[in-house]
């Protein structure tokens, strides 16, 4: 498996490669009132509508000093999704979604061994393991949990 | 002022400028851009290998064009970097090396100035006016009266060759007494001032006065003999006179080598240097060209300066500033010359090994010189005179020896054997001082223009934020913008690559190396590119620092040298003899006279508000300006400071300074320096001390004058908005300062350790954090300058960062 890692400060997280349909410089970004903090609005790709997500208020990150000027993810669809993501089970919604990150970082190639479950103390139920590649570790975000909990945010409020 | 451009710099590979470092740098990149287009192919190849639709290939196909259009983009920004780079260097070269050449000959353009008034001050003191009418009326009238000595004296030789009872003396011994005596009668300059001569002359005179006595009706002859004697002796007198005066100037002006009188046919009658006295004093400098320039002068504001290496007063480099001396009864004619020998071989030494860079022995860098040259191109002043011989024609390209006043011009050329860069200013005088025609040059060997920043490194300021700073050229710091966007593009062209690679599954494979190859390539351009750009930042940084310290050292210097001349005019002063008069014998007109005489001199020199002379009870007697001092007769400065220290002085070689503060003296100026020295009784050199003469210097403006000199100026020439310059007493009190606003009169700003440490003559230069604002900042503490010692004081430069 390929995951994509981005960082958010000095956090690295990841999301398996398969559900990243392409990697964009920052799009001007359309605000929708009332929506929860954590969407930063819509964008517009190429004629397609995404929702944005604002991955450093969803991981609660502090804002710093200068905001970031960021880079964006667009995550594919479930049309877009390729045959081997589906075997893994991989999720993706019928919009497209953006998540809005500091900078994209890499992608690797890792095996299954490296992959850990989500340390006990952590309560962030989109939390998916972590994944450790040579000497670093990569929060794993499940994409399908993170938009669970912001719907359940949603209907909470 | 105009800096000249030289050749319009393209960067090129080949150039003998490039250093090692770069072109390593610079191929590496290269190389690895070139690599760019193969990989491309490889992808094109691959892609319409494996692709199973018209779509993906061409989605492939798109992606490798994308990445070689930016590779061949890279490509060129990389060439205009590397030429900005440079060009940035030798522009900001220029701009320093020019400044440093031209503050050089600026400060000997001050200096001349200074000595201009020198010289015609003291033509009008009356004591050498006085001791010359009389000299030359003797003189004129000797020429008669020796003349008739010899007559007397064939007489009575003629008498005594009859042989008389009384006298057992054979005419052959009255002879050669007579003899003797005659002999002196051509050689009247030496009898009128060597004294040795004269003695010699007095002495044969005794003896035969001795012999005549003997004889009979020699009163004639004795009489004429004594007549001689008394005009002589009386012309000694005055020679005494005259030598004690130029002595006193010459211990208060050490920067000139001799100060001489000469009466008009060009015979030096008296000079300052006692060791020099009985080698010039009667001997004639009608020859030498500073005399005749100062017998063509005009009027008492006329002077003459003449370079000479050969005269009979002093054999070593001199510039001397000659003037008539005019009599009191008809103003125009002209009753001798004054003519002083400045110390030009020192004063160039002084400032030209100034202001280079030491290795850690003190020992110039190699390769850097420092000349002043004539108008005519000959050195008239060097930094390495083993090299540069004084009075040969200088080694310079055209354009450096064409210059107009107050022009800059440099150029690439070999020198002393060493590949250089030439910076050359041509002086433009100092205010109503027109200046000689001289210029100034610094040669800095090439590679240390181009040198490359080995460490980047500033204490105190990190890369990113540096970028960002006022100091980096908005062309730079748009070209770092774009390279940052350079390289994210090419991260993100290349992640999407592997990304769409990925979803290929086994037939993306052989796509992975491609994008990864990709990667690597426009990671390893961008970074180096950015480091380059940071290194030409740092560069940047080190030569503004450079600049700072420079600015800061001028600003140093020329109060040091401002306050030199307060340190020698008060010393002079305190002799004059109206004033020791007035305290001596105070009766109302010598008073008044007194008075007068201060406003004559305060009214010539316009950096003092008061001068103020003192009873030695404290009690001011006379003043140049009495009605700035409040309340003026009661006013008692027993127990100021500069009125103590003066009154403690041992001889007048002495004076005594009273440090930047308040004084009652003077209740409307923010802050007042006051010098003093003691006034003795008849004005002798050891004498009891009778009052002190104070001179309260214009501080406020003089030195506000200077640190604006002394603030940074843009590359036009425009002053850098926010830019601030101050001085610090000893005690790190700000004395003076371009903006209260930011740095107020009184505070005492935390500079950094090695801002506030400085020992004598040393400068610093950093990062400075102060209130809202990062500045970076150049330190210079005084060295003083001659026998002035300075103060401690320190003066700051600081330019905003942000």
């Amino acid at each position: 498996m390929q995951i994509s890692t981005f960082i958010i400060k000095d956090e690295r997280f990841a999301v398996p490669s398969l559900v990243v349909e392409e990697y964009f410089r920052p799009l001007p970004i359309t605000r929708v009132p009332g929506s929860d903090p954590r969407i930063d609005g819509l964008v517009n790709i190429r004629g397609r509508t995404a929702v944005v997500i604002n991955m450093r208020r969803c991981l609660e990150v502090p804002p710093s000093g200068k905001p970031a000027a960021g880079e964006m993810i667009l995550l594919e669809t479930s049309q877009g999704l390729v045959d081997e993501a589906k075997s893994l089970g991989l999720y993706a919604f019928e919009e497209p979604v953006v998540l809005n990150v500091d900078s994209v970082a890499q992608i690797h190639r890792l095996g299954d061994e490296t992959v850990h479950p989500s340390p006990p103390h952590v309560n962030q139920s989109f939390v998916d393991g972590v994944v450790q590649v040579d000497d670093l570790y990569f929060t794993m975000i499940s994409i399908q949990k993170l938009v669970a909990a912001l719907i359940t945010a949603k209907v909470e409020a | 002022m105009s800096v000249a451009q030289i050749t319009d710099h393209k960067f090129s590979i080949f150039n003998a400028l490039i250093t090692n470092d770069h072109r390593e740098f610079y191929e590496k990149i290269i190389n690895e851009l070139i690599g760019v287009s193969p990989i491309c192919n490889q992808g094109k190849c691959t892609a319409a290998a494996i692709s199973e639709t018209a779509t993906e290939q061409e989605q492939i196909t798109e992606l490798m064009e994308r990445v070689e259009t930016f590779a061949a983009e890279l490509h060129d920004g990389t060439k205009n970097l590397f030429d900005q780079f440079y060009a940035a260097k030798e522009d900001f070269c220029r701009s320093i090396y020019c400044t440093t050449a031209y503050i050089k000959i600026n400060l000997i353009d001050r200096t001349l100035l200074e000595r201009t008034c020198d010289v015609r001050w003291w033509s009008m003191e009356t004591a050498f006016v006085d001791c010359l009418e009389r000299i030359n009326k003797i003189n004129r009238s000797l020429d008669k009266m020796l003349y008739e000595m010899g007559e007397y004296l064939d007489a009575s030789k003629a008498a005594f060759e009859v042989p008389t009872l009384e006298t057992n003396w054979t005419m052959r011994d009255i002879g050669q007494y007579v003899e003797d005596v005659r002999a002196f009668g051509n050689r009247k300059p030496e009898l009128l001032f060597n004294q040795a001569v004269f003695a010699q002359f007095k002495a044969k005179v005794e003896l035969l006065s001795e012999q005549l006595g003997k004889g009979k009706s020699q009163e004639a002859t004795l009489n004429m003999l004594q007549k001689v004697l008394k005009n002589i002796e009386e012309v000694h007198q005055h020679v005494s006179t005259v030598c004690n005066r130029l002595e006193d100037i010459g211990g208060s002006y050490t920067l000139y080598r001799d100060l001489v009188i000469t009466i008009p046919d060009g015979t030096v009658i008296a000079n300052a240097n006692p060791l020099r006295r009985d080698a010039v004093l009667g001997r004639s400098v009608k020859d030498e060209s500073w005399f005749q320039r100062s017998t063509q002068t005009g009027n008492e504001n006329d002077y003459g300066i003449e370079k000479t290496n050969r005269s009979v007063v002093e054999s070593g480099n001199s510039l001397v500033f000659s003037t008539a001396i005019r009599g009191t009864a008809k103003g125009d004619e002209s009753i001798g010359t004054l003519g002083a020998f400045f110390d030009l071989e020192e004063e160039a030494r002084i400032i030209l090994q100034d202001y280079m860079p030491c290795t850690a022995d003190g020992d110039t860098r190699d390769g850097w010189y420092s000349f002043f040259t004539d108008s005519s191109g000959k050195i008239v002043g060097s930094s390495e005179p083993d090299l540069l011989d004084v009075g040969s024609q200088a080694h310079l390209p055209r354009g450096h020896r064409k210059l107009v006043a107050g022009g800059m011009t440099s150029s690439y050329a070999s020198f002393e054997g060493n590949e250089s860069a030439i910076f050359s200013a041509m002086s433009d005088g100092y205010l109503d001082f027109a200046g000689l025609g001289w210029s100034s040059h610094l040669v800095v060997p090439s590679t240390d223009i181009f040198a490359s920043e080995a460490n980047c490194q500033v204490n105190g300021i990190s890369p990113d934020e540096l970028m960002r700073s006022r100091l980096i050229p908005e062309i730079n710091k748009d070209t770092y913008v774009k390279v940052q966007d350079d390289k994210q593009s090419i991260k993100l062209i290349s992640l999407n690559g592997i990304v769409f690679a990925s979803k290929l599954g086994k037939r993306g494979v052989a796509l992975g190396p491609v994008f990864e190859q990709i990667t690597e390539t426009g990671d390893f351009a961008t970074s180096k590119m950015e480091e380059l750009l940071r290194e030409m930042a740092f560069g940047e940084l080190r030569l503004n620092l450079q600049t700072l310290e420079t600015f800061s050292k001028q600003a140093i210097d020329l109060i040091d040298r401002n306050l030199f001349e307060r340190s020698a005019a008060i010393r002079w002063w305190a002799t004059d003899k109206f004033l020791w008069n007035a305290l001596s014998d105070p009766t109302d007109e010598n008073i008044q006279t007194a008075c007068r005489r201060l406003r004559d001199i305060n009214s010539s020199y316009a950096m003092y508000r008061n001068l103020v002379l003192s009873t030695r009870m404290g009690r001011i007697v006379a003043a140049s300006n009495p009605e700035l001092i409040p309340d003026i007769k009661d006013a008692r400065v027993a127990d100021h400071m500069w009125f103590t220290k003066a009154m403690r002085s041992k001889n007048v070689g002495e004076y005594a300074v009273q440090d930047v503060g308040t004084t009652d003296l003077e209740r409307s100026a923010r802050s007042s320096l006051i010098f003093s020295g003691a006034v003795r009784q008849s004005g002798s050199r050891n004498g009891e001390v009778i009052g002190v003469l104070g001179s309260l210097f214009d501080w406020v403006t003089e030195s506000g004058k200077i640190l604006k000199t002394c603030l940074p100026k843009d590359r036009n020439g425009k002053r850098i908005q926010g830019c601030i310059a101050f001085y610090a007493s000893s005690n790190l009190e700000v004395i003076e300062t371009s903006d209260p606003n930011v740095v107020p009169l009184g505070s005492v700003p935390e500079l950094p350790a090695e801002h506030r440490d400085l020992s004598a003559g040393q400068s610093a230069s950093g990062v400075f954090r102060f209130g809202d604002h990062v500045y970076i900042m150049g330190s210079s503490r005084s060295k003083g300058y001659r026998e002035y010692k300075g103060l401690g004081w320190s003066a700051h430069i600081l330019r905003p960062l942000f």
